[in-house]
């Protein structure tokens, strides 16, 4: 009786956590670029939970603003001969 | 019900609150019901396993500690049966210390972390559970602990979300903070662009300019090739002028700029050469018109000393007048003889005159002749007066001879200062000549005409002219020189300009592009991460909006049976835009005024609003138990926060979340809760313990009711 009610309860709240938001965000995110990163962003909170995706993401945006910042440095030192 | 895998099986408490010796309340993994007065340590219990799990975040520990406990020792020990035995979570506030610090150790006495052991725990604050319930003796001024501002957090909790607006807000932050680091790069870009651009406007001016007036004159612009073979053309005929080797490999610019210093070299060693020819001969021509003019005065002065002699030579003849020096000196001497004759017969006749005077003798003194003395004195007078004039005569003479000789002398003096003088000029003249012939280079022995010198002088005039028009000319070509490397050089500039301008046009292009690529890349990963942001929030909102009437209708539920509320019986939850802390608030309403929610904070009474938090606790606690590894319900006087004429519900809901939790439950109305607790509770499930008596230097005491 009481494992009927719990089951029942859970039945109401099976697709209200976080499991299930991020499963829906899998099958949203069809494009392959967004789906790539939003795997690493799940793998990344599976092994260091969300502060990890965090890490990661700021990470990822750094390397690209380095990487830009580094291409314009060439660009001004091929300006300066 | 499956339990959790900790179960509290005892509390040891030092110095905390009301608490001084150590003490320790033993719970052996039971529920625990703490009955006594109000003021006399129940509430320290509560407290202090509080404490122990979570610290106090937000406000000074310090307050924690029992000011009158002379050792200053404050800390708070759960021991608490687990897996493989007892583990055991300590908490310290050290003497004098700000901040405590908690270890938590498994049977075997190691020390691990929260989070490992603990995780739903370590995740969860102590305002986040309400599992944790305070309702009673706070003190004035402290923030109530019936607080339903941050009821999303439990709710989110509970329906294990808490994940995903958490991510939420992070990504959120992320952006934000990405959005203002590229528009900073962006405008880096657009400067760069501008400077680029500003370069290129300079490229093509300087270009312009040169081009009106271009140096290949007329006709097409050559190729850099052209200009190239142009340019060692005209190093090579420099270097052959400068008898120089321009090298096979050399480029054009250094090919000009060595031409350039060769022309240098040639125009200076010209210039030298010819300048050094031109003042040997202006300085030949001056020497030789100095030794002319020179010349010319010493014949002028010859010529003048000559005629002088002639003059004086003419006057010594007249005053001599056939005779020479020595005639005139002998004559001289005979005069002066003949004066001296004179003179000494004329001063004897005197002395004589004199003697016969005074005397008055018959014969002469000298030559002893009788003639009487008158007749003697006639005769000397006679001899006085033919003697005197004859010896005026002799002196006159004497002294005309004498000036005659005087003369004499001094013409002899200036012919011989005049034949001097003409010596001189004729040594003066063959030192000139001598010098002049050493000029002109010819021997001592040549005869050289003035009329020659004069032809030669001119001929020396004539080769410096001839050198001055070499010089001129020579000065001329240089220029043509150096015009000629200006003009390459304009013409080498101008490729230099062009291919300036063509390398700021491909930096303008294909320079950019890179960076523009990159850009591109960062903002599709600022657009991809924006909407897997938007995304999740919508996701999330689903979840909240599926799960929201269940939730609505179990809060209700058990908010009515525990409260009895009957002027707002409704709870619901509502969620607005975002995922943030307003994004869930939590409202309560009445069938009697439909479509009208408020909150609980302006029409609620503090026991309802402190039940509320209670309330997801209920509802959750009937299915999701076994998250939480210790499932500890605190309760620190219920009739502070329950309306105790529906204790029966209350103990139901007790009961059932007892089913899997254990309830610590500190109360002074024992003798309402105590006869009931019964009906709801094993015998062996529970302990009551009695709190008698508190000493402030001691503590409270108790005992234990089995």
């Amino acid at each position: 009786m009481e494992a009927q009610h719990k089951s029942s309860i859970e039945e109401l709240f099976k697709n209200c956590d976080s499991a299930y938001v991020f499963e829906q965000i899998r099958r949203r995110l069809d494009k392959g670029e967004r789906r790539s990163l939003w795997r690493r962003i799940e793998s990344e909170m599976q092994s260091g939970g969300v502060g990890a995706a965090d890490t990661y993401l700021r990470s990822a945006f750094s390397e690209l603003v380095q990487q830009l910042r580094d291409t314009l440095s060439r660009l001004e030192e091929s300006l300066e001969e | 019900m499956p339990r959790a895998k900790f179960r509290l099986d005892s509390v040891t408490i030092e110095g905390f609150k009301g608490f001084a010796d150590r003490q320790t309340i033993t719970f052996s993994g039971k529920h625990a019901f703490l009955f006594g007065k109000n003021g006399i340590g129940k509430s320290s219990v509560v407290e202090a396993i509080r404490w122990c799990l979570f610290g106090l975040a937000e406000r000074p520990e310090s307050e924690v500690r029992n000011a009158y406990y002379a050792p200053g020792e404050c800390q708070v020990e759960l021991a608490l049966q687990g897996p493989g035995g007892i583990w055991h979570i300590r908490r310290r506030l050290r003497p004098g210390a700000e901040r405590s610090r908690a270890t938590i150790t498994n049977p075997a006495g190691q020390e691990v972390l929260q989070a490992q052991v603990f995780p739903y725990l370590a995740r969860m604050g102590p305002k986040e559970g309400t599992h944790v319930i305070f309702a009673a003796q706070q003190a004035t001024g402290r923030r109530p602990q019936a607080d339903v501002s941050d009821f999303h957090k439990v709710l989110y909790s509970y329906l294990h979300l808490e994940e995903v607006p958490d991510l939420l807000e992070r990504l959120d932050k992320i952006l934000e903070e990405q959005k203002s680091a590229r528009e900073d790069v962006a405008s880096e870009i657009e400067e760069i662009e501008e400077e680029i651009r500003e370069k290129l406007r300079q490229a093509e001016f300087s270009l312009e300019e040169l081009l009106r007036n271009p140096p290949w004159a007329e006709g097409e612009m050559p190729t850099y090739a052209e200009t190239e073979t142009r340019v060692r053309s005209f190093a090579q005929e420099i270097a052959d002028l400068a008898s120089k080797s321009l090298g096979a490999d050399i480029p054009a610019r250094e090919a000009l700029e060595q031409a350039e210093q060769w022309c240098q070299g040639l125009a200076t060693a010209n210039r030298q050469e010819l300048q050094g020819k031109l003042g040997q001969q202006r300085g030949k021509a001056a020497n030789l018109r100095n030794l002319l003019q020179a010349l010319e005065r010493i014949e002028k002065n010859q010529a003048e000393a000559t005629a002088n002699v002639a003059i004086s030579e003419k006057e010594l003849a007249s005053v001599c007048d056939g005779r020479t020096t020595e005639d005139l000196q002998k004559e001289i001497e005979l005069f002066k003889t003949q004066m001296h004759r004179s003179a000494s017969k004329l001063e004897i006749a005197k002395y004589a005159e004199q003697y016969c005077t005074n005397y008055s003798p018959a014969e002469c003194p000298a030559c002893l002749t009788r003639c009487g003395a008158k007749r003697l004195i006639e005769k000397v007078k006679l001899s006085i007066e033919q003697g005197t004039p004859e010896q005026i005569a002799s002196a006159e003479k004497l002294e005309s001879l004498k000036t005659t000789h005087a003369k004499v002398l001094e013409l002899n003096s200036r012919l011989d200062e005049l034949k001097t003088e003409i010596q001189r000029a004729e040594q003066g003249h063959d030192s000139t000549m001598t010098q002049i012939r050493a000029l002109l280079g010819v021997s001592n022995d040549a005869l050289l005409s003035k009329e020659y010198i004069t032809t030669y002088l001119s001929s020396i005039d004539s080769s410096i002219h001839t050198l001055e028009k070499t010089l001129d000319s020579t000065e001329s070509s240089c220029a043509q020189l150096r015009k000629r490397t200006e003009t390459f050089r304009s013409e080498l500039r101008f490729h230099t300009y062009r291919d300036k301008q063509q390398r700021i046009q491909r930096q303008l292009t294909s320079g950019l592009d890179p960076v523009r690529d990159q850009l591109r890349e960062l903002v599709e990963l600022e657009n991809t991460v924006h909407n897997i942001r938007e995304t999740l929030g919508q996701a999330l909102n689903e979840a909240i909006d599926r799960a929201l009437p269940h939730l609505n209708d179990m809060m209700t539920d058990v908010y009515q049976r525990l409260t009895g509320q009957e002027s707002f019986e409704k709870i619901c939850i509502q969620r607005t835009n975002g995922y943030g802390a307003q994004s869930l608030q939590v409202r309560v309403g009445s069938e009697r005024i439909p479509d009208q929610l408020f909150d609980p904070e302006d029409v609620l009474n503090g026991q309802a609003n402190s039940a509320l938090r209670l309330v997801p606790y209920f509802v959750f606690s009937q299915f999701q138990a076994e998250a939480l590894e210790l499932d500890l319900l605190l309760i620190d006087d219920p009739s502070q926060s329950f309306d105790t004429s529906h204790i029966d519900f209350l103990l139901q809901e007790l009961a059932d979340a007892g089913s899997h939790a254990q309830l610590i439950i500190a109360t002074h109305e024992d003798e309402r809760f105590g006869p009931q607790i019964n009906h709801y509770f094993a015998t062996d499930e529970y302990e009551v313990i009695g709190f008698t008596k508190f000493d402030v230097k001691k503590g409270p005491s108790f005992v234990v009711d089995r």
